[in-house]
């Protein structure tokens, strides 16, 4: 169920469920006997009265089997729980505007709980009996990490939101139990791992257990599976790791800027569309990485915010190369002489391409034009890439080199936006100074050296799941 | 050794000349630049070959690769057919000032 992102509530329940299975023969069939009983164990655990959820963060706890409500009424909407939550925000200070309470959300919040049970339980006092049995038998321990979410509107309450909750944490028990006996080899079991997904509409947030430390490579029997389940395009990926949904109130542990320029407002043009990037990329420049490029490393940038591209869209798993990397690359296509690496020597649209023919095994389309001013008639070329291809364009020429993120464009008066990520910002990951000064911005065709010699290039996406 | 021919068209030139080439199957890429460049009369280090369809190629890769990669190009083949085209093109870059 996918709900108006302005006024959505995410309410993501994590938790441990200890597995713990005694086996007394290793064998194939008792083995996924004991284990089917043991997910059913579990599945009426949290179906019992000692089921906790508590909201992290608040003094709310919720006994969702029991009906047992602490400071929170539960048929108030789910929006009432912010109030009881403290956040670390009422306690940083620096020049990072501050979050006020009723600020407009521009993304769906998080409401995090955790799964908990009670250890124990009221009752008659009496004293513990203890018996003792030799044998010898196997005993299958693991921690099993419980992670639901579910989308609530603001007309959902409390309760109801409890009770999904509930409800997909049962189903997910099922589906790790498939997982695991799926994925057993002889008495090797992974541990099964769930991962969000945000899906285009009608399907919205959805979660998939994977078997845990399997790579990409060795799931795609199951990604075509999951293809075919949601209607996806096959040509496309959407359940890779890298896929995976990024929840709003979790920062990047890697510190890159990610899509500034979704803060901005686009142009509007006569009879004008936008065509833009299609999804994650983060914001590569000058001086990053404690690495003093200023002045000749700027295409090395716009590769990385590439790569980048490709590494978040789960086509490689590979991470952004370094400027020695780049340069290796270029000496091992035989580009450019070993001397090359360790240099300061400026790169172009051809070195982007191959780089990311070599590391990537990304193709590029080249375009140029023998003057700037040309550039304003590539209005339809462009808004194609976009999208078809989604990805972000590298320019080189002028002396200069930058990255294109999407254009505005106008069929009929052929008016023409550019949106460019500037690789020679020198300053911090300062999202309003980016936008603000216009490193990540809107420009016009002036923005171009009219009489320069420019090449593009425009990476293409591999057509795969 | 067997040989392979194609079509290489120099496209800052506005009448888009074009020559037949020949050269070993085996040659790297990065060579048949150099000799396209010099035919053309072009300096080398500031051109680069893209296929006719504007697609980038790895430099790294021989002459018999490339052509079956992007044409209908068969081994061995020694007829030239109308697809087998690059073209020569200009590089943005300034040259090395460190």
């Amino acid at each position: 169920i996918l709900a108006d992102s302005e006024s959505a509530v995410i309410l993501r329940l994590r938790g441990p469920l200890d597995l713990k299975c005694l086996l007394d023969s290793i064998d194939v069939v008792p083995m996924q006997k004991a284990i089917s009983r043991t997910f059913e164990a579990l599945r009426l655990q949290v179906k019992s009265e000692s089921c906790v959820l508590a909201v992290c963060n608040s003094p709310v706890l919720i006994w969702p089997n029991k009906s047992v409500f602490e400071e929170i009424s539960p048929d108030a909407p789910c929006e009432d729980i912010f109030q009881f939550i403290q956040t670390d925000d009422q306690e940083t200070s620096g020049n990072r505007s501050a979050k006020k309470k009723n600020k407009k959300r521009v993304s769906a919040s998080v409401i995090n709980l955790s799964l908990m049970m009670e250890a124990t339980k009221p009752g008659p006092v009496s004293a513990p009996i203890l018996t003792r049995t030799v044998q010898k038998s196997h005993l299958l321990c693991a921690t099993l990490p419980m992670d639901c979410a579910i989308w609530s509107s603001c007309s959902d309450t409390i309760k109801d939101g409890c009770e999904r909750l509930m409800k997909a944490l049962t189903r997910q028990l099922f589906e790790m139990e498939k997982v695991t006996l799926q994925c057993m080899k002889g008495t090797t079991l992974l541990i099964p791992e769930p991962l969000h997904f945000l899906l285009p509409e009608p399907n919205g947030l959805v979660t998939v257990v994977f078997p845990s430390g399997v790579p990409d490579k060795e799931l795609e029997a199951q990604r075509q599976e999951l293809h075919g389940q949601f209607e996806l395009p096959d040509n496309k990926p959407f359940f890779r790791r890298a896929n995976t949904y990024h929840f709003p109130n979790e920062p990047y542990k890697d510190g890159y800027l990610r899509n500034p320029h979704t803060v901005l407002t686009h142009p509007t043009l006569d009879n004008g569309k936008v065509y833009l990037v299609q999804g994650i990329y983060s914001y590569h420049h000058y001086m990053q990485d404690r690495m003093d490029d200023n002045g000749w490393g700027c295409a090395y940038r716009s590769l990385q915010t590439i790569c980048s591209w490709f590494q978040q869209q789960g086509y490689v798993e590979r991470g952004v190369p370094s400027h020695k990397e780049i340069q290796q690359a270029l000496v091992e296509v035989g580009d450019k002489q070993a001397s090359f690496v360790g240099s300061r020597q400026w790169i172009g649209s051809i070195e982007v391409q191959a780089v990311l023919n070599h590391l990537l095994g990304v193709t590029s389309k080249i375009m140029f034009v023998s003057q700037g001013s040309e550039l304003a008639s590539k209005g339809r070329e462009l808004a194609n890439h976009f999208m078809t291809e989604g990805t972000p364009v590298m320019i080189g020429g002028g002396v200069l080199a930058h990255t294109i993120l999407g254009i505005a464009w106008s069929e009929t008066t052929g008016e023409i936006r550019y949106l460019i990520l500037d690789p020679h910002y020198t300053g911090a990951e300062d999202l309003p100074v980016i936008t603000e000064k216009g490193w990540c911005g809107w420009k016009g065709p002036d923005f171009w050296d009219q009489t320069a010699y420019y090449n593009l290039c425009l990476p293409q996406r591999p057509r795969v799941i | 050794m067997s040989k392979v021919t194609f079509k290489i068209t120099l496209t800052s030139d506005p009448r888009l000349p074009y020559k037949v080439l020949s050269v070993p199957e085996s040659t790297p890429f990065t060579a048949v630049l150099k000799f396209a460049a010099e035919e053309f009369k072009v300096p080398s280090a500031t051109s680069a070959i893209i296929t006719n369809d504007g697609i980038g190629i790895n430099p790294a890769q021989t002459a018999e690769v490339q052509l079956s990669l992007y044409s209908s190009h068969q081994p061995h083949q020694t007829v030239v057919t109308d697809d087998w085209v690059f073209c020569i093109i200009q590089r943005e870059i300034m040259p090395a000032s460190t």
